[in-house]
Order: structure tokens, then C-alpha cells, then sequence
């Protein structure tokens, strides 16, 4: 669960303060399906890499699982990363000269405890995106969509309890963007919390609940009546499920 | 273990990227092949020059007529040094164990029936063996009383045996020396050759008595041949005979010697000489060539930390710390040095063994050379690659993963 109260930032220049976030409060049940938006500029990607536990408020408090972030150190933050947030960046991120398999098992690179069954955690990730057939292919033999449903995987090796997903269509065409939202449809099916972060209204409107920001704050806080189908509108909700 | 993943991430990384980690890995090969080399001819310096030590006499002492700096071979014409001198030597200078004079000339005509050859013919007292700790093989010495007598007997060298006389014995045979007839009485121990090529075995041992009056027909003497008791007496006996020889012969302190003394450690000295500058040079080389080898590793770590900062920072988001970064890259760099120090020694061992299959260089191969590259490697590693590494870990994974 996640809980942001009063939520500051302000990032200082020499003598200018310039704030960013002013007093942002929201509460994300666990299981939910939410999409922060915004345009560019509005705080959304400060937002989010608080969120994610890459960067701490200057006031105010968040709360995931009862910790308070901004109170730890930055090894305690790796350590939260590791072990509660999957990304997913709408660059992919992936290491170019490393294949699926590799790039999918990174993570545990960095868990306290290393699992026996590296390969069949990440088959069974590889297979949740529908990349089987794609483990030993490096990232510039796959397409946009391939790479960033690898990014996925590997967001998913450690079974976190949050996707944070920034842009994750940004850099795809409509229809590889589709099954990538496929793909988070699914996972939230399957009880996964997902965050998604977008300047997009049609993307955002794939999850359940949409958070507006302008200008730092908070300007709408709705349920979506209709989501989007992404298997709908791929034409093949019948075969895919 | 987090550590060994962690390690093998950096291993992984430079086996991704062959051409950088080659470039890297340059310097140190060829300063480490360096070092090896250098080494590998230092080391043969220092051990022919502890040859030219042993073949000389660690415990010798030269007390040579004719004056100047240099080595033998003496000037046989100075006619200064006399028997009386040898014999003040014997009862005035301490922690002597022998002291035995000679006189000697090169190229003396020696004839055995229809053979013949030339040969060094060395005039000596009984104590020449003991002098330079070279015995007979077969027969006997040259004695006291031969001495004493003016006896015509010699000990000849087994070159000069063999010239005269091929693989018979020439005990008790006779050779004429100069027209005059001497009886072999034994053959000496074979020597080999001195540093300069001379044949130590194409002479002949001949009493001194009758060397001098018979064959010579002069009243001087070529030199002593001083042997101490031991190792601690050279310095003192050195400066006691030259001090002894400075009042028999009346030099004054402004006044060049007629003589000279040579020491063993003299002897090492001269050898060490050249060889010394040389290699202190090549070893600066060799440093020269690290340091820039550990500079170039340092410039291009650098750049691959500007190129790899999204890696960088999508690894601290999946959640590396700081110190797993600084770690890795490290790693990366340490694993540079180390593999350019195992292919650099390869490099170094096997010019070394081109150098002693094709020159007369002389190299000795040992283990030391691999200690200090593994020393050096892990030093340059570790120095140039901090501070990259350092960067790296600073990064921070908002600014480098938009």
C-alpha cells in the first residue's frame, strides 16, 4: 500500500528554490491499476521517481508498506527498490550487448538471497510476456515491442508488489504499444499494483483510476467508468486472455 | 554470493565489449612484458657477474705490476715488483692465507717431438694451487724442491696436452720450452675460458726459480697472487698492501703507482658497471610504460562510465547501491591489469626465451618477475581505477535514466 501525505519537493539552483511537487496527498490500495497524469513539466516524473523510492521529498511523508521512505539512507533505498518496484521505462533501458535471459535476471543480481532456480524464474517471466522463444536474443535482434516486454520481465523477476511504469508505450507503435498494455492488463489481473505514468489521456484511460497533476498539485482524482481493452482493440480478444 | 555475482557482472561486461578491453589491457601488457624482460636480463647481468666473482676468486686479491685502472692483462715489462715484495706481503700483512708470486709470458713456442704449439708459460711457487684453488687432475703439483733446484719439470694445461699429445697421458714425456727440455710431471684441472675468450687451459706450470733464471732471464715478478683468510679481511688487506708496497717502492702520495691492486668486488664492480645504467634505465622504461598503460586504463574507464551511465543507473534502480557500483567497476579494472599482467609476463617469458635461443644476452628466468607484475597490476588496477569507479557510484539514477 502506498501512502503519500503533503508531499513537497523543491529542487534548489544556486539561490532559486524552484518547487515542484506542492502538497500532493493520495492513498494506492495494493491491486490497483492507476495512472498518473500530466504534462510535461507538471511534476509527474519527480513524482514518480519518488514513488519509486529513486528520490525522497523535501517535506511530507510516504509511506509503502508502513515504511517511511524519506527516512531511510540511499543503501536502504537500493535495498526497497530491489525488493518492492519493477520499472519500466519507456526507453527500455536494456544492456545492449546482454541478452533477454541476462537482462531479465539483473535484478537478482542484487537480492540478499540468491535463488536456485534463476532460469525457471526467468522462463516463467519471459513466458508471462510471451517471449519464450526469445531468451538468448540480444536487444538489437528484437523488435520495440520485444525489447520493452523484456524490460518487463525483468520488472517482474522479483515479483514486486509495484510496476512503475513511465511512457511504457512512449517509444512504440500503436499496435506493439497495445500488447504492451495487454501485458499490464493481464498483470493486474493477476493482483499486480501498477502504476502508470503518462502524458497520454488515451493511455491512461487502460487503468482503473487516473491522478491529474498540474502544476505540482493535484487537480483530478477519478475512477474510470469504461477502461480501455487492449485485447479489444487488437482484435484478438478471443485468443488472447 | 552477492559479491561473486557482482564480480562476474564486470567480468561479463569487459568480455561484451572485446575492443575496449584491449585497449585497456595494452598498457600493462606491454609494460609488464617489459618489466619481464628487463628482469629476465638483470638477473643474467647480476649472475655473470657473480661468475666472473667465482671464476675470479671471492677471496682474491691481485697485487699486478704496471700502474692504471684497468683489468688485466698486466704489463709484463714493468720490472718493479719484485720476490722481497711477495715475501713482505707474506710477513707483514694480517689474515693472509696465501700470497704467491709469479711471473708469466704469452705465446712461448713449445715443441714435443714433431708437435707443437704455443702456450702461456706461468713460472710459480707450490702455493699457485692453493692461490687459485686450481689442482692437478693426473701427476703431481709443482713442489718446493723443485723450486729449490731449479728443476726442469712442468704441469701443463689439458688444452695444451691435448694439442701436443692428443688423448695420451703426457706424464713423464718431455716438451722443450724455448729449446730447453722439461718433464710433465701432471696436467692441470680443466678451467675453461675467461670472459673475454683467453683458453685458461692452453698453459704451462714451470717453477719459478727456473722460469725467472732459466727461461725469463729476468729478476722481477708479474704479480702476487694474494688469497685472505676470509671475506672481512679484503678491505684491510687491500689497503695494508697497498700501503706496504707505497713504502718498499718509495711512492709518494702525489706520485702515480707502479702497481695496481684488483679485488674481487672490484671485478664485480667493473662487470655490474655498464650493465647497471642500462637496466636502471630500462626499468624506468618499463615504469614509464605502466604509468602510461595505468593513465590510458584511467581515460577510457572514464569514458565508459559517460557511455555506460544509463546501464549505471538502471542497475542502481533494480537495485544496486552505491557500493555495488564502485565495486563492479573496480572489478572491471583490477580484472583489466591482471589478465595484461598474465599476457604480459606470456609476452615478456617468451621474448626472454627468443633473446636466449637467438642473442648471447644473458637472461635468467624466475618467479620474482611474476610477483612484482602481479604487485604492479593489482597497484595500477586499483589506483587508476578508483576514481572512475568513484564516478560512477556518485551517479545519480534520476539524472541519467530520462
Amino acid at each position: 500500500m502506498i501512502e503519500v501525505e503533503q508531499l513537497e519537493k523543491t529542487y534548489s539552483t544556486g539561490r532559486m528554490a524552484t518547487p515542484v511537487l506542492k502538497g500532493i496527498s493520495f492513498r494506492i490500495n495494493e491491486g490497483e491499476y492507476v495512472a498518473i497524469m500530466g504534462t510535461s513539466g507538471t511534476g509527474k516524473s519527480t513524482l514518480m521517481n519518488i514513488l519509486g523510492c529513486l528520490d525522497k521529498p523535501t517535506t511530507g511523508r510516504y509511506l509503502l508498506d508502513d515504511t517511511d521512505v524519506g527516512s531511510l539512507d540511499d543503501d536502504a533505498l537500493s535495498h526497497l527498490r530491489n525488493k518492492k518496484i519493477g520499472f519500466v521505462f519507456q526507453q527500455f533501458h536494456l544492456l545492449e550487448r546482454s541478452t533477454a535471459m541476462r537482462n531479465v535476471t539483473l535484478p537478482l543480481i542484487y537480492v540478499d538471497e540468491y535463488p536456485e532456480d534463476v532460469e525457471k524464474m526467468a522462463e516463467k517471466a519471459l513466458a508471462a510476456v510471451g517471449l519464450t522463444d526469445r531468451r538468448q536474443y540480444r536487444p538489437n535482434e528484437l523488435s520495440g515491442g520485444q525489447q520493452q516486454r523484456v524490460a518487463i520481465a525483468r520488472a517482474l523477476i522479483t515479483d514486486p508488489e509495484i510496476i512503475l511504469a513511465d511512457e511504457p508505450t512512449g517509444a512504440l507503435d500503436r499496435k506493439s504499444g497495445l500488447e504492451v498494455m495487454s501485458i499490464f492488463k493481464k498483470l493486474h489481473q493477476q493482483g499486480h499494483t501498477i502504476i502508470l505514468v503518462t502524458h497520454d489521456q488515451a493511455v491512461a484511460e487502460h487503468a482503473q483510476r487516473i491522478i491529474v497533476l498540474k502544476d505540482g498539485q493535484i487537480t483530478e482524482d477519478r475512477l474510470i467508468k469504461k477502461q480501455r481493452d487492449p485485447d479489444l482493440e487488437l482484435g484478438n480478444g478471443e485468443e488472447k486472455r | 554470493m552477492r559479491i561473486q555475482r557482482i564480480i562476474m557482472q564486470g567480468i561479463h561486461a569487459l568480455g561484451a565489449n572485446k575492443t575496449r578491453t584491449f585497449f585497456m589491457m595494452a598498457g600493462t601488457i606491454v609494460g609488464i612484458a617489459a618489466l619481464t624482460v628487463i628482469m629476465a636480463m638483470g638477473s643474467g647481468a647480476e649472475k655473470k657477474v657473480m661468475k666472473r666473482i667465482e671464476g675470479f676468486g671471492p677471496r682474491a686479491i691481485m697485487l699486478i705490476a704496471g700502474g692504471g685502472k684497468d683489468l688485466p692483462p698486466p704489463d709484463l715489462t714493468v720490472s718493479t715488483l719484485t720476490l722481497d715484495d711477495a715475501e713482505a706481503i707474506r710477513d707483514k700483512v694480517e689474515g693472509i692465507e696465501t700470497a704467491s708470486p709469479a711471473a708469466f709470458k704469452r705465446g712461448i713456442p713449445i715443441k714435443a717431438g714433431s708437435a707443437q704449439s704455443t702456450a702461456t708459460i706461468f713460472a710459480v711457487e707450490p702455493d699457485w694451487n692453493e692461490a687459485w684453488d686450481w689442482y692437478v687432475s693426473d701427476g703431481d703439483p709443482i713442489a718446493a724442491e723443485d723450486v729449490a733446484t731449479l728443476a726442469r719439470v712442468c704441469v701443463i694445461g689439458q688444452t695444451l696436452s691435448h694439442d701436443l699429445f692428443g688423448n695420451e697421458s703426457p706424464i713423464g714425456k718431455y716438451i722443450r720450452i724455448q729449446n730447453v727440455r722439461f718433464r710433465i710431471k701432471g696436467v692441470l684441472e680443466r678451467r675453461g675460458t675467461s670472459p673475454i675468450g683467453t683458453d685458461f687451459d692452453n698453459r704451462a706450470l714451470i717453477p719459478l726459480t727456473t722460469g725467472m733464471r732459466r727461461l725469463f732471464n729476468q729478476d722481477y715478478i708479474t704479480y702476487v697472487r694474494i688469497k685472505v683468510k676470509n671475506l672481512d679481511h679484503i678491505t684491510s688487506v687491500q689497503k695494508d698492501v697497498r700501503q706496504l708496497i707505497h713504502e718498499r717502492h718509495h711512492i709518494l702520495p702525489s706520485q702515480e703507482n707502479d702497481f695496481r691492486i684488483v679485488s674481487a668486488k672490484a671485478v664485480g664492480n667493473m662487470a655490474r658497471g655498464t650493465s647497471g645504467t642500462l637496466s636502471s634505465l630500462l626499468i624506468a622504461l618499463a615504469g614509464l610504460s605502466l604509468l602510461v598503460g595505468g593513465v590510458v586504463l584511467m581515460n577510457i574507464l572514464l569514458i565508459s562510465v559517460g557511455e555506460r551511465q544509463k546501464e549505471i543507473g538502471l542497475r542502481r534502480a533494480v537495485g544496486a547501491t552505491r557500493k555495488d557500483i564502485l565495486f563492479q567497476f573496480l572489478v572491471e579494472s583490477l580484472a583489466v591489469t591482471c589478465s595484461g599482467m598474465i599476457l604480459g609476463s606470456g609476452l615478456g617469458t617468451v621474448i626472454t626465451l627468443i633473446l636466449m635461443q637467438t642473442t648471447k644476452i644473458p637472461v635468467v628466468l624466475s618467479w620474482e618477475p611474476f610477483a612484482l607484475s602481479l604487485g604492479f597490476a593489482l597497484l595500477v588496477g586499483t589506483f587508476f581505477g578508483v576514481q572512475p569507479a568513484r564516478k560512477a557510484a556518485s551517479l545519480n539514477p534520476v539524472d541519467v535514466l530520462r
